[in-house]
């Protein structure tokens, strides 16, 4: 919203006030401008010129023209626009003159000299008008300031509409200018609203719904002329960004303007049977808005009908069928107040927010109404001399609100600001801002809020605390510690958790974390077939390629290894983020488990016997369960049916019976649906689950007292034969006499029968309470060697 | 006998001056004095020697053997000192051939910048909570004194899930959670991922990290809310902070600010991060609105707090002046890597 100094002017005395320091106060104290815009700097030196001749330049549009800018001594000016003419009373800007980027110069065009510029209404930061000069009205003397004409400069302050949200009262100059005179300590002046109504009643108001419609009032006027309005008018309109159309309508956008209620009239011809009914509209009932656009109505939108049809969208914009035209001749000026819910929810429906809907939608005050309808018809009758009111106020509301009172507790007041200001300092700040306030018991002030703050802004005690903090100014506020109560401790174990598996991944595991959007993206899961089937889908999506929530992690990482494939060979990332799962019930909230995933990939040949880059991630995942403190998870072949999980390379991450995550290599075929050059495996692990199991806490032994033994066994065994069921072996053989059995490697080819491969184990020997024996030793190898053999058909290398 | 005996001492104190390393001497040692040795050889002709000589002989023998035995030492000592001296030369030597790296991951900005602000907290007593990322309506809203139809909601675009729940907005729907999980007084903050519906461009993120704090008890007042602050985004930006409140409209705070900070860039002088203000707008805060105490369980006449949302994306972004937010969720490495 665009607020212009010289309409605040208008409402409470500005003179010798700095623009900047005001929008400082009114930034700490009210809400924040963005921004203050200067208008017509360079400006101030116009002066009105009388054009004594115009005569076209040959094979040009120009023309030459002697004007008379009062000196005495008359200008030759070539002007371009196709409507000078002698004897009009022009805007000329003479050299030095400044007008919006280009600075005024004697020169000559087209061989005739220009001493100086005739300018069009854009030009002079009036209207988009440019198609021709600026032809002023009346008479003013050749040489007069412009300025002192026509306001031509002027200081706008910029305010997001976004922090006005919850003022209804300040969505125009008069509300701004209360704020303003609260600041300033000067008064606001009093509105003019003195019309002749007459008693005329000549159509029946009819208002079906009082609740959507607390109060409707209607005025006709007649003797209208429909014309252009006048151009101080079309000026302020046009510097806060108001396209003037004609006096009728530019009254109505005035009034709402300064006083903040959105006006509508309507052509008196077009209001059929002489009746008004408000009413909500009939399912399926069409409406065509003064934009042209049909639109299809339900029963929860409001709508202004007259005997027989619609004639205006109730709050938001006025009929095609009803709209004020050039040989209007009366008119009917509704100035209504309408729920500002109704209103909200038809023009989120339509998708059409109107200056007129915005300002209905923050709850406006009823009070509003008649000051309005008065204001219009008093500007009426300056911009239109022949305008008569040809009826009463005709006014159908309910029951005025009796200014609501609130009990303010002195006190309260000092507690909840931290300082203290003592009731008569408060009874001032809150009288500055229209309050009624006197003093009802000890250290209770009663205050009554103003009908404008009394909608929805101010309803509470807490509200005027606010009112009285902000007048204070929060800046005067000194700073004080908190006294606080020692509380119990709550560490918060899963944030723990997940810290340390950031830190063992990223400085132990050397992989780079990364963060993926919470959705999927549709056009990497087509392309590697892995589209969910069900997934939680979003009403608004940012774009059809985001639809949903991400169901897992491992689409997210892909995501990564393609968009940095080309430029690194390795890549190691992980990350830890929630996935969404429909819950069990409609109602119910997804679950959204906050998951682990990893990625590790190299340019690698593709027969990988060792399956190396599996083995990587399934080393990383040892070394994580200590790091969390968490049991480790057991590898099961097999069960993972994530499309781009290898059929065979691939294990479920299991704890106990529960499946917590997979690890896999990637598919042959989804690495060649992402045309990368790398191999690659992933994990994903639920890491609430995990962390909800028992903390694995470290069971101290005391140190070994006997010396160990270390022999290695190299035991040859079908290839179907897992390293997991050897460990077991050797482990079962001797129990209480191994200490530790730790693969070293795996061997093939020379020397061994097709299918078998050799398997080395290290395995550290050792007992409590005495040293082994050589006997014992040997002892044990051999049951070792019998446990193999019967266990796994292992045999020596030889 | 003291002839040859005086002659292999001779012979010895050259052998032994002139070998080269420890093995030569060790052989030696072992050829004089060792059981089949020269000199204990000579010893074994002892018997022979008539009995009035024994005593000078045997003299002359442990003369010889003593001075051949310190001669070694001597021999050896030297051999061990050259030794060392040729190790502590080296001319090739290059401290700045590069080692091999062990790989360190980057930790994202955002985790770094997070536990750093999680640390401060900590430090001051606040519990550090987490809470879901699809919240409902009554959370993210109604509880938040933004009912139904609400212009309020327009300030929030939000992302609807089929079946009305909605990507949370904000973190304040943890305000709630907290206050109907523990007894007050209590204080906490609840960092996390929010959304909006929103087009992205090099300053918006429709995805974005967001740190809600809250601190509930007797009489809180905006007094203590300006010291809070103050006193957190000083350890936060490691540096004293200027900080102004202005109002500012939430529906879940009464009053409401924004909290602006004095700019970092040009201290408060103008520069075209702060739009030639000197102050940046950082943090939206207030007292909570007792509103939301009631729907949190909480009587207002009993209790009171302060709340703030603190943007860690943008602070992350200010921290490390990184010019466009796309960076964060881009997954080009180039960019994560370059904070391990
Ligand atoms: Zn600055």
């Amino acid at each position: 919203m665009l607020i212009s100094l010289r309409w605040l002017a208008r409402h409470v005395d500005l003179d010798g006030v700095d623009a900047d320091e005001l929008g400082r106060r009114f930034t700490l104290n009210v809400a924040e401008l963005d921004a203050v815009h200067r208008v017509g700097a360079g400006l101030e030196g116009l002066v009105v010129g009388l054009v004594q001749r115009a005569e076209d330049v040959p094979d040009t549009h120009l023309h030459a023209c002697t004007v008379d800018v009062g000196d005495g001594t008359p200008r030759s000016i070539v002007c371009g626009a196709p409507n000078v003419a002698a004897g009009q009373r022009v805007v000329v800007a003479l050299p030095g003159a400044v007008v919006g980027d280009l600075e005024i110069v004697e020169r000559p065009l087209r061989g005739v000299l220009s001493q100086g510029m005739i300018c069009s209404e854009r030009e002079l930061g009036l209207s988009d008008a440019h198609e021709g000069i600026l032809v002023l009205d009346g008479d003013p003397a050749p040489g007069t300031l412009v300025s002192e004409l026509v306001p031509l400069t002027d200081v706008l302050f910029e305010i997001d509409n976004k922090s006005l949200t919850h003022r209804p009262d300040l969505w125009g100059h008069r509300g701004i200018a209360r704020e303003v005179s609260a600041i300033l300590g000067r008064p606001l002046r009093p509105l003019e609203l003195d019309v002749d109504f007459t008693d005329a009643r000549p159509l029946t108001l009819t208002v079906e719904a009082p609740d959507a419609c607390p109060r409707y009032s209607a005025v006709t006027l007649e003797g209208v002329t429909v014309a252009p309005s006048p151009l101080w008018l079309r000026a302020l309109l046009h510097r806060v960004g108001t396209r003037a159309i004609n006096n009728v309508v530019d009254a109505t956008n005035f009034v709402m303007l300064d006083l903040g209620n959105p006006l509508h009239a309507f052509d008196r011809r077009e209001v059929a049977g002489d009746a008004i009914v408000v009413r909500f509209a009939r399912d399926g009932e069409t409406f065509t808005t003064l934009d042209g656009a049909e639109r299809s109505l339900r029963p929860s939108d409001l709508l202004i009908a007259d005997a027989e049809r619609g004639v205006a969208l109730a709050g938001i914009m006025g009929g095609e069928n009803s709209e004020i035209r050039d040989d209007t001749l009366a008119v009917v000026l509704e100035s209504a107040n309408f729920d500002a819910a109704v209103i909200r929810r038809t023009a989120v429906r339509l998708g059409l927010r109107t200056e007129s809907s915005a300002r209905f939608e923050k709850s406006l005050d009823p009070a509003l109404v008649a000051d309005a309808s008065r204001a219009f018809c008093r500007l009426l009758a300056e911009l239109c001399p022949g305008v008569r009111v040809t009826s009463a106020f005709m006014d159908v509301a309910r029951a005025a609100a009796v200014p609501p009172t609130i009990a303010l507790r002195v006190d309260r007041v000092h507690r909840r600001l931290g300082v203290e200001l003592g009731a008569a300092r408060i009874t001032e700040m809150l009288t500055r801002l229209s309050f009624g306030v006197r003093p009802a018991q000890d250290g209770v002030l009663e205050v009554t809020v103003p009908s404008f703050r009394a909608t929805k802004d101010i309803a509470i005690e807490a509200d005027l605390i606010e009112e009285v903090g902000r007048s204070f100014g929060y800046d005067h506020i000194p700073p004080q510690p908190a006294t606080v109560i020692l509380t119990d401790p709550h560490p918060n174990h899963q944030k723990l958790t997940e810290r340390a598996a950031r830190i063992y991944l990223a400085k132990t595991a050397g992989l780079d974390e990364v963060l993926s959007y919470a959705f999927d993206f549709d056009p990497l899961l087509e392309r590697i077939g892995a589209v969910p089937a069900e997934r939680l889908r979003l009403v608004n999506a940012i774009s059809a390629e985001m639809p949903a929530l991400r169901t897992a992690l491992g689409p997210g990482l892909l995501g990564v290894l393609e968009k940095n494939a080309r430029r690194e060979d390795a890549i190691g990332v992980f990350e830890l983020g929630r996935v969404f799962l429909p819950g069990p019930t409609p109602d119910a909230l997804p679950h959204q488990p906050t998951t682990l995933g990893g990625l590790v990939a190299e340019v690698a040949a593709e027969e990988d016997p060792d399956a190396a880059l599996f083995a990587r991630l399934s080393g990383v995942l040892r070394g994580l369960a200590p790091a969390v403190q968490r049991t480790p998870l057991r590898l099961v072949q097999g069960g993972v049916a994530w499309p781009w999980a290898h059929p065979v390379r691939q294990a479920r991450l299991m704890l106990g019976e529960a499946t917590l995550g997979y690890v896999a290599e990637l598919h042959p075929a989804t690495q060649r649906a992402l045309d990368v050059r790398q191999r690659a495996a992933l994990f994903e692990l639920d890491l609430d689950a995990w962390r909800e199991s028992p903390r694995a806490a470290v069971a101290y032994r005391p140190l070994a007292r006997y010396p160990s033994v270390y022999r290695d066994f190299a035991v040859v065994v079908a290839e179907a034969v897992r390293a997991e069921a050897v460990a077991d072996a050797i482990e079962a053989a001797v129990p209480g006499l191994v200490r530790d059995v730790s693969f070293q490697s795996v061997f093939r080819g020379a020397g061994l029968p097709g299918g078998q491969k050799s398997m080395a184990f290290a395995v550290t020997l050792g007992l409590d309470d005495r040293t082994l024996t050589d006997a014992d030793v040997r002892a044990a190898e051999e049951a070792i060697w019998t446990s193999l053999a019967e266990r796994v058909s292992g045999t020596p290398r030889a | 006998m003291i002839d040859r005996l005086e002659a292999l001492r001779a012979e010895a104190d050259a052998a032994i001056a002139g070998a080269p390393d420890e093995a030569a001497l060790r052989e030696l040692e072992v050829g004089y004095l060792g059981k089949k040795g020269a000199i204990t050889e000579v010893l074994k002709g002892m018997k022979d020697v008539a009995p009035a000589d024994r005593p000078r002989v045997g003299q002359v023998v442990n003369e010889v053997r003593g001075a051949v035995e310190s001669a070694i030492a001597r021999r050896r000592e030297s051999l061990e000192a050259a030794r060392i001296a040729a190790l502590c030369e080296d001319p090739t030597f290059d401290a700045t051939l590069p080692g091999p790296v062990p790989r360190v991951g980057a930790l994202h900005p955002v985790t770094q910048v997070t536990w750093h602000v999680e640390e401060v907290f900590r430090a001051m007593g606040f519990m550090l909570l987490d809470y879901p990322e699809v919240e409902t309506d009554w959370y993210n809203f109604q509880a938040l004194n933004i009912p139904a139809d609400h212009p309020a909601r327009d300030m929030q675009d939000t992302f609807w899930l089929e079946g009305g729940h909605l990507l949370r907005t904000h973190t304040s729907p943890g305000q709630i959670r907290s206050m109907q999980s523990f007894a007050p007084p209590f204080r906490a903050i609840f960092p996390g991922r929010v959304f909006r519906y929103e087009r992205i461009d090099a300053s918006h993120e429709h995805t974005f990290h967001q740190v809600e704090g809250l601190m509930i008890d007797r009489d809180i007042s905006v007094a203590n809310l300006i010291h809070s602050m103050k006193t957190l985004l000083g350890a936060i930006f490691e540096r004293e902070v200027t900080v102004r409140l202005r109002p500012g409209y939430f529906p879940f705070v009464e009053p409401g600010f924004e909290l602006d900070i004095q700019c970092q860039v040009c201290g408060g002088s103008g520069c075209s991060v702060c739009k030639h203000s000197g102050w940046v707008e950082l943090l939206p805060c207030g007292l909570v609105h007792p509103n939301v105490l009631r729907f949190g369980g909480l009587d207002p006449d009993e209790w009171s707090g302060w709340a703030f949302g603190l943007g860690l994306s943008r602070l992350v972004m200010m921290k490390y002046q990184i010019e466009d937010i796309r960076h964060l969720a881009g997954g080009d490495l180039r960019f994560v890597a370059q904070f391990r």
